[in-house]
């Protein structure tokens, strides 16, 4: 069966900046992918890639067999939602509203999009902050509120870049317990980045590990953390306690 | 329209360019190393060659020295502005900061109207009907002159900027607020001595485009716009960049003077603006940073 | 009565309010002193769906004002078209050169947009100037009179009225669909927009379009009531200028902010003339200046942000 994403062969480079070194991997329908690496590894460049908003210098990437334009919003269409690293919500509009702009694109009725959003937030819990405006909101809700609005556009991937960075391990692990479900909303596939490897553990059921741009091992979590290559590159000795 | 015609068309572009290219390096200078949008730009260079009309006709300063006056009071005005009024828009919007040099343009524009009326104003001195001629090209004298001090005032701010330690911590601000901030500049002492070296510069200019020009109080705007052609020409941040826009700005605006007519001048360079923006925003000598 | 149904009909009352204007106050001057009020308000409003809501802030709609003036006058005048006919052409005309302009300068960040605008403006007013068979150059052009001959100022006071409300209509129906969402998303941060899958670029252009085709009619009016245009007076940035601050004064992104700024600024502009004559414009500055620093969400903006904040703690 054709993968939902196939990444082929792409390189980026930025100046004299190599970021994406002719990386290749697919993500498969139905599962849960997980890319880490040290900082400056290039993950969200893959994802910038992968989301159109940067074309590669080199390789292909499919979706659904197709090969993607670097046009985001196309990208979106398609079937690629995301979120951003540093949040990014609108801030003179409310909680509600900005889900709401996800909803959009699959309805042109305001009630329809409202109600789709708060669907959505119903499902991430926040259904208390819904009608808040989304400036001054704790990070923890404005990560959430990211995922939402990515869920919103009704994605068949969703990116998730660094979704739980910078929270507390029990809200960690919580998001990390929701994003589990995402399937349930039609969501065929989950890519995610992350450092924090006790959701990448818990979550992952397949793992690429980027350095320096380039793919040094994939397969499934237990095992990519024993590779050398990895350990040397990332992980370090304390995490092989992670792995039970 | 003989070679001689061109030729002369441009001798005069160059000579008017260095004028040009003080003025766009003033504003690359505030535009292009500080990314502050300053509408008021013209205005003050107004001012300037008011200042040096008053100086020459009323305490009869020699014209070619009261360019270093009006220079020193727009310095004392741009450090001014930025200590008061500018340094709250700095971290803001693009548009507040358009809006609020928009403001202060017509505070100043319309001031000078108040106090000297619309008429236009122009000095007379003996050297003026001067002029020096080499094989058929003529150099009027104080344009050569202009040219002369502008050409050796561009070289020292090039220098200036580049080389000590100021201009050194002003690009660190350009390129890194906050880090700059962390090792130790003090940024908005920076920032105000810029905008007044960058209005400084354009004093400059005024006081010496006075013995070529007559003033009005609206002659301003032209040169606020002229001024943010040249930057985008010349590319952001690049004060050498600025200067060559300058002198191109000046030559083009000679020639087209010479083949289609003076009205079409500012035309022709907004025309190139525009195409510069949309093929190369970075301009022809920038870095990527448009 | 729903909330939406009650504000239905207090605009409704405030509009035939209005309009009935003219039955009590007669006399041409003040009803010309209307006029520029509502003109300017139904202009601050055209100018926010580009300015305010998308965040776009365009110096240059003195383009589209005067060519719905030249347009009206050149079309009726040289072509010999229908008044009608005539207008809507101006129309046609300044929503193509929106869709030029915008194609240049939506690609552009930052301030680099504005000196595009500022740009296409001015080559359009020097052109203007310098193609005499075409505009009647410095010298200028005739307008015709669009409106009966007999009582004109009232024809012209109404029409701004209703320029008014049809920009205030479309605004608050665009504001509560989907277009006014992708507006507001494009405002507050683009890649998040391209992220929900909409097409920045062609948003923006049907914006800059729309604003385009409400100003030219603006300036068609203005150019019939005065019969006779000229460059300087329909082109300049001064225009471009005045509409952008009657926008931001009264408050950019908000919906009745054009409106409350445009009746302070004229009326005040007015006054000043009266009673300043000659600093009237040093005035202008003190006051813009004054709003940036002071009221940076001009009023209206200002109010409704206390407000959000007293609910929000209430």
């Amino acid at each position: 069966m054709t993968a939902l994403l196939a990444v082929d062969g792409v390189s980026k480079r930025f100046g004299g900046l190599l970021a994406t070194s002719n990386v290749t991997f697919e993500v498969r329908r139905g599962e849960t992918l997980f890319i880490v690496g040290p900082n400056g590894a290039g993950k969200t460049t893959l994802f910038n890639l992968i989301s159109g908003f940067l074309a590669p210098d080199h390789g292909v990437i499919r979706f659904e067999g197709r090969a993607l334009a670097a046009r985001p919003h196309v990208a979106a269409r398609l079937g690629i939602g995301r979120t951003f690293q540093i949040v990014k919500p609108l801030k003179n509009l409310s909680v509600l509203e900005n889900v709401m702009l996800g909803a959009f694109l699959r309805t042109r009725r305001r009630a329809d999009a409202a109600a789709r959003a708060r669907e959505v937030l119903g499902f991430l819990q926040m259904e208390a902050v819904a009608d808040l405006p989304a400036s001054g909101l704790p990070l923890a809700t404005l990560k959430r509120l990211e995922i939402a609005r990515a869920l919103a556009t009704q994605p068949k991937l969703i990116l998730l870049d660094e979704v739980v960075a910078g929270l507390p391990t029990g809200e960690a692990l919580a998001l990390a317990a929701l994003l589990q479900r995402l399937p349930e909303w039609g969501v065929a596939a989950v890519a995610g980045v992350e450092h924090v490897m006790q959701v990448v553990m818990k979550v992952a059921e397949r793992v690429i590990v980027l350095d320096r741009g380039a793919l040094i091992a994939e397969g499934a979590p237990a095992d990519v953390v024993r590779q050398p290559a990895v350990i040397e590159a990332y992980l370090g000795a304390k995490y092989k306690d992670v792995i039970g | 329209m003989g070679v001689w015609s061109t030729a002369q068309a441009v001798l005069d572009g160059v000579l008017l360019g260095a004028l040009y290219a003080l003025v766009g390096m003033g504003m690359a200078l505030i535009f292009g190393v500080m990314r502050l949008v300053n509408f008021a730009h013209g205005a003050f260079l107004m001012l300037a060659m008011y200042a040096t009309y008053v100086l020459f006709e009323r305490l009869h300063v020699n014209q070619y020295l009261g360019f270093i006056a009006a220079a020193a009071l727009l310095f004392g005005l741009g450090v001014v502005s930025y200590r008061f009024l500018l340094r709250r828009v700095a971290e803001r919007s693009d548009f507040m900061q358009i809006l609020l040099t928009l403001g202060l343009s017509l505070i100043v524009t319309d001031g000078v109207q108040l106090i000297f009326g619309a008429d236009y104003r122009q000095i007379n001195f003996p050297l003026m009907s001067t002029s020096w001629r080499i094989g058929r090209l003529h150099f009027n004298a104080p344009w050569v002159l202009s040219f002369a001090i502008t050409a050796v005032l561009a070289v020292a701010i090039y220098l200036f900027v580049m080389r000590s330690r100021f201009g050194r911590a002003l690009r660190a601000i350009a390129q890194n607020r906050y880090a700059a901030g962390l090792v130790g500049i003090d940024v908005q002492r920076t920032q105000a001595l810029a905008f007044g070296l960058g209005l400084a510069t354009v004093g400059v200019a005024g006081g010496l485009l006075l013995p070529l020009f007559y003033t009005y109080p609206a002659v301003g705007e032209q040169y606020t716009l002229k001024a943010f052609v040249i930057v985008v020409l010349g590319g952001m941040g690049s004060i050498a960049g600025a200067a060559i826009a300058g002198l191109v700005l000046g030559v083009v605006e000679e020639l087209t003077s010479l083949f289609w007519g003076n009205q079409w001048a500012l035309v022709v360079e907004f025309a190139i603006f525009l195409v510069v923006l949309s093929v190369r925003p970075s301009g022809l000598f920038g870095s990527q940073r448009a | 009565m729903t909330v939406t149904g009650s504000r239905l009909v207090i605009a409704g009352a405030v509009l035939v309010a209005c309009l009935g204007a003219p039955l009590v106050i007669d006399q041409t001057y003040q009803l010309n002193v209307l006029f520029r009020v509502f003109l300017f308000a139904g202009l601050g409003v055209a100018w926010n769906l580009v300015g305010g809501y998308t965040g776009q802030l365009s110096l240059g709609h003195a383009a589209f004002f005067g060519l719905g003036a030249y347009g009206l006058a050149i079309g009726s005048g040289k072509l010999g078209l229908p008044i009608p006919v005539a207008l809507g052409l101006a129309i046609a005309l300044a929503v193509l050169v929106a869709l030029a302009i915008g194609l240049v300068a939506f690609r552009l960040r930052g301030p680099y947009f504005a000196l595009a605008t500022i740009a296409f403006a001015e080559v359009l007013h020097l052109t203007a100037k310098n193609l005499p068979d075409v505009t009647g150059g410095e010298v200028g052009l005739q307008v015709p009179l669009i409106f009966p001959p007999d009582a004109p100022s009232r024809w012209f006071y109404w029409a701004a009225v209703v320029l008014t409300a049809l920009a205030l209509a479309i605004t608050a129906l665009i504001t509560r669909a989907r277009f006014g969402y992708a507006l507001l998303a494009i405002r507050e941060d683009e890649d998040t927009a391209l992220a929900c899958g909409i097409a920045t670029t062609r948003t923006k252009l049907h914006a800059l379009m729309i604003s385009a085709a409400l100003t030219a009619i603006g300036g068609a009016l203005y150019g019939s009531l005065f019969l006779y245009i000229v460059p300087d007076q329909m082109l300049s940035v001064d225009i471009s200028n005045e509409i952008a601050i009657v926008a931001m004064l009264g408050g950019a992104g908000t919906l009745l902010g054009p409106l409350v700024g445009a009746v302070l600024l004229e009326i005040a502009s007015e006054l000043f003339k009266n009673l300043f004559q000659e600093a009237h414009l040093v005035i202008y500055g003190v006051l813009i200046v004054v709003v940036v620093l002071f009221l940076p969400e001009g009023i209206v903006g200002t109010i409704a942000s206390a407000l959000r904040r007293r609910r929000g703690r209430a």
